[in-house]
């Protein structure tokens, strides 16, 4: 029974498309969490290079570093289930690039870490992607409070975060704290694909 | 008025107000907000020209850096 379930679930998450704008702390731990639920197709954007100090959050290894961010997700990805489908879109995204890229993904997780970003994006998917949802996080940074971190649902449009915590020289962000807020993004993205919530003791 | 303000009932004086001076009543002062009234975005070249009236359900949202 619960073997035929996991079945159906990933079934049905097999043939999914999923767009992650960005592939830092967020985005490289969402899009494991993604690939592991079973979600068959990813299409990951990102301009930047694996660096050392990304190591102290996002999923990449030391062996990693210099090369460019998303081909080293798809190979991690790749060693974790070779089934799933890896599209490394490597280059850095405006409005434009955002439509081309994510258009027939039927939701986009947002992933950046500068704020004008993750403006630009949510507006470009509400406005010109309207059959995709989005995904989003503001205020991840630092440690402790977890329970602060909410999940705020606004049609198309779902918010995770505290929405305070801005990163600073004060208030790093930290793994534990942004792979809580990844791993939202994807616990949210699950409840998009699969039409709501699994039931509450099922 | 009365409208709300991410899911809280508020009092506002007046009959309208733009969503720019919403904004400045209540002293939100991040950059980067995401607005919306009665679930539809609002761009932010919009806000001096966009009025929330009575009855108004009106979203608020902070972006902070970090991911």
């Amino acid at each position: 029974m619960v073997e035929a379930m996991r079945n159906q679930t990933r079934e049905r998450l097999a043939t999914t498309r999923v767009g992650i704008a960005g592939a830092g702390g967020l985005g490289s731990n969402c899009a494991v969490a993604l690939a592991r639920a079973g979600v068959g197709h990813l299409v990951v954007a990102d301009f930047d290079l694996v660096q050392r100090s990304n190591l102290d959050r996002q999923y990449y290894f030391a062996d990693q570093i210099g090369r460019p961010k998303v081909e080293a997700l798809r190979d991690n990805i790749g060693r974790i289930d070779p089934e799933v489908r890896v599209e490394a879109v490597s280059l850095r995204l405006d409005a434009d690039k955002a439509v081309a890229t994510f258009t027939g993904c039927s939701v986009v997780v947002e992933a950046f870490d500068d704020a004008a970003a993750k403006a630009m994006l949510i507006e470009t998917i509400l406005e010109r992607l309207p059959e995709a949802a989005i995904v989003a996080a503001s205020g991840i940074a630092g440690w402790g409070r977890v329970e602060d971190l909410s999940v705020r649902r606004m049609g198309r449009l779902i918010l995770v975060g505290d929405l305070e915590s801005a990163v600073s020289d004060e208030l790093p962000p930290m793994a534990p704290r942004v792979g809580v807020a990844a791993c939202m993004e994807a616990d949210l993205v699950l409840e998009l694909l699969l039409g709501g919530p699994s039931p509450k003791g099922a | 008025m009365r409208v709300t303000v991410n899911f809280e009932p508020e009092e506002i004086p007046g009959d309208s107000i733009s969503v720019a001076d919403l904004l400045k009543m209540r002293r939100y002062s991040f950059p980067l907000i995401i607005a919306r009234i009665g679930g539809r975005l609002v761009e932010r070249t919009d806000y001096e020209t966009t009025f929330v009236r009575e009855g108004d359900e009106v979203e608020l949202y902070h972006l902070v850096s970090g991911g």
